[in-house]
């Protein structure tokens, strides 16, 4: 060796980035659903006060909020794996850590929506009651009788933004993975999660007609059946992501 | 010469074996082995579509091979979470999301265990980057000195630059050689480099590596090769008897006057008979012996090549 | 810079025995680290330092332990040596060659060589 060309490498084994870090950049990079988180209660309160100028309403103009965030939750969900995986991949996260990692996001996106939504229902519910006009009248089924029952509120609208989260994310795997054509005959598989927790939600009176139990018993069913319907289709993303290849970066 | 190279993880080794990858019913890479050692600079060299891509894909474990195997540090890198983080391909744009670019460096500094953010940042000043512009609001060039930097400032023990550079003009590449180079020195690894344009490249590699459709045509050092081909250029019937037993890359003829290219060794001996033979004897520029391995079919000049 | 034609640890080692010769390198002088001089020219450390090596290996360069490389003391007047003796069968036999080739005698480059000798 004439000149130290190559010094003896001094960087040790580095241990893999742990996935909570992969988790925090991942929802680092959703901080725009803040916005959204912001202008809900802006609009809620804007059509409240020009539609109460107009005519006698006691609908909930809150409970809209939950339907606009479920698509956007689709939307989120179907950007995961084409956006994101093949940057991950790049810096050297494996697809099982990604998927790991957005799955944990998933949940935690899911959650704090929810938990969110059902703080607003409950501030609509104090607000017009303190008004006078009794509590709001709510025109969808739902898994909880009243508002107040926050738990039963948290899981149904976790449930069912987790599915569609997972939907979204299946949509955006398949035709990551399999392209135009085949991705688009599996559309329908791909829907099941979204149209489950949907058939669920709607039919949890139904189900304990057949039962003939009470809501005591279907509701938990309900969640319990959607929460494994979300995890088939967690399960089907795993397969589809577990060896996609990765397209190098160009130019364009 | 021997050279103390660095330790396995540092600067690993890379095994390639029969390795085959297609697309549908093209056949990208055709049953390549190779084995390289740690902690040198390769110069991948392989026209457009001859497999360079696809090669480091698969190594830096973006696609599974159809068959064959590769091997980084001796082991497989696809979902290899000991691995990958330690592995670093960037092509030309690098893979960013559509965000400020420091945001950018902020991923990769949450992801890459060795990311060096100071050095990131010199780097952007030296490329004159802005990083509070989103990539799409960056110049062709501006975009591929953020590849580089990703590349270089990951520190990745296997660190690949898949024509990374094509978009920066000339003094924006040379100020990238300076930086690869003096970051190499620092901290040694192992990096590839791919390129179809040789002659500027070229000083940079201690091995080459030339590949046409899928397979490999050769390996070796790159002054060996600098010294491999020969142009032999007089009377017919001289040149013919200079070439003799020779690989022949390529012959033209005018008139009386043949020129014959030959690959391997022309010894000293040869050399000397060949020019009192009045056959003017010229070096091959790698760029030229680049052009003359991988031109056109050539399969039956590969199969004599190869070793 | 340096070109694709030979090796590049040739054209390195040729180099530096050229500014040896023309005195930009004098005998004592510490040389560029391997490492300085691949940067600069933007070429492989690992080709740089085996050019290196093969002058030091003709005692052209050598080294202190810690310090870095030095030209020898004796290293110009080595090249010189080494020049002269290749002088006339590098430039002079060829020349000779062509001028059979092409019928001038010995004694007509002789003279030319003796009137033009205070022109250059």
């Amino acid at each position: 060796m004439t000149t130290g060309t190559h010094r003896p490498a001094t960087a040790p084994p580095r241990p893999p980035v742990p996935v909570r870090a992969v988790v925090r950049t991942m929802l680092r990079e959703q901080r725009w659903l803040a916005l959204t988180a912001l202008l809900l209660p802006v609009a809620a309160g804007a059509i409240t006060l020009l539609v109460r100028a107009f005519a006698d309403v006691d609908g909930s103009v809150w409970e809209p909020g939950g339907t606009a965030l479920r698509w956007m939750m689709l939307v989120v969900g179907a950007t995961a794996t084409p956006l994101y995986l093949p940057t991950y991949v790049a810096h050297g996260v494996t697809r099982r850590r990604f998927t790991v990692a957005a799955t944990l996001a998933a949940g935690g996106l899911a959650a704090a929506a929810a938990a969110y939504l059902a703080a607003g229902l409950l501030v609509e519910r104090v607000l017009s009651v303190a008004g006078g006009a009794g509590a709001p009248r709510l025109a969808n089924a739902h898994l909880f009788d009243s508002t107040g029952q926050v738990h039963l509120v948290v899981a149904e609208y976790g449930l069912a933004f987790l599915a569609y989260l997972v939907t979204g994310w299946l949509l955006g795997s398949v035709y990551y993975r399999y392209g135009g054509w085949r991705g688009t005959l599996l559309v329908p598989l791909a829907l099941v999660p979204l149209a489950a927790v949907e058939v669920l939600i709607n039919a949890v009176d139904e189900l304990a007609g057949l039962l003939g139990t009470g809501p005591h018993l279907a509701v938990p069913l309900a969640a319990g059946l959607g929460l494994a319907v979300v995890a088939a289709g967690l399960l089907a993303v795993r397969v589809v992501v577990r060896d996609a290849p990765v397209r190098p970066a160009t130019g364009r | 010469m021997t050279h103390p190279r660095a330790d396995r993880r540092a600067a690993p080794a890379v095994e390639i074996d029969r390795l085959t990858v297609r697309y549908g019913r093209t056949t990208a890479l055709d049953g390549l082995g190779l084995h390289l050692d740690g902690g040198r600079i390769y110069g991948l060299i392989g026209r457009n579509g001859s497999g360079k891509t696809t090669l480091l894909s698969v190594l830096a474990a973006f696609r599974r091979p159809t068959s064959g195997a590769v091997r980084v540090a001796g082991e497989d890198p696809f979902e290899n979470e000991r691995l990958t983080g330690d592995i670093c391909l960037v092509g030309e744009g690098g893979h960013v999301l559509s965000e400020r670019i420091e945001r950018v460096f902020a991923l990769a500094r949450d992801l890459r265990p060795r990311w060096d953010d100071g050095y990131a940042r010199r780097l952007a000043d030296r490329f004159e980057v802005p990083l509070h512009r989103t990539p799409r609001q960056l110049s062709r060039g501006q975009r591929s000195a953020v590849a580089c930097i990703l590349g270089l400032a990951s520190r990745a023990p296997l660190t690949m630059f898949d024509e990374s550079y094509l978009g920066m003009d000339a003094p924006a590449r040379y100020a990238f050689y300076e930086e690869l180079l003096n970051d190499y020195t620092a901290h040694p690894r192992t990096v590839i480099i791919s390129t179809h344009l040789v002659e500027e490249f070229a000083g940079l590699f201690e091995e080459v590596i030339m590949i046409h459709r899928g397979r490999l045509v050769v390996h070796d050092g790159a002054d060996a090769l600098r010294a491999r081909g020969a142009t032999l250029t007089g009377p017919a019937e001289q040149v013919q008897r200079a070439a003799a037993g020779l690989t022949t890359l390529r012959e033209r003829q005018l008139g009386g006057i043949r020129e014959v290219t030959v690959y391997g060794p022309l010894d000293e001996q040869r050399r000397r008979a060949a020019q009192a033979a009045g056959v003017h004897v010229e070096p091959v520029p790698l760029q030229d012996l680049f052009v003359h391995l991988t031109a056109g079919d050539g399969d039956r000049t590969l199969a004599e090549v190869r070793r | 810079m340096f070109d694709d034609r030979s090796p590049i640890y040739q054209q390195v080692a040729e180099r530096i025995k050229e500014d040896i010769l023309s005195g930009a390198l004098r005998e004592g002088d510490q040389v560029m680290s391997t490492n300085q001089y691949a940067a600069f020219y933007r070429i492989n450390p690992a080709t740089a330092a085996k050019g290196f090596h093969e002058l030091v290996q003709e005692g052209i360069l050598h080294k202190r332990r810690g310090i870095g490389m030095f030209v020898s003391p004796d290293a110009r007047e080595r090249l010189l040596r080494e020049r002269r003796a290749r002088f006339f069968a590098d430039l002079v036999d060829p020349m000779l060659a062509q001028a059979r080739l092409l019928g001038i005698s010995t004694a007509e480059i002789i003279r030319y060589i003796r009137e033009n000798r205070g022109n250059k």
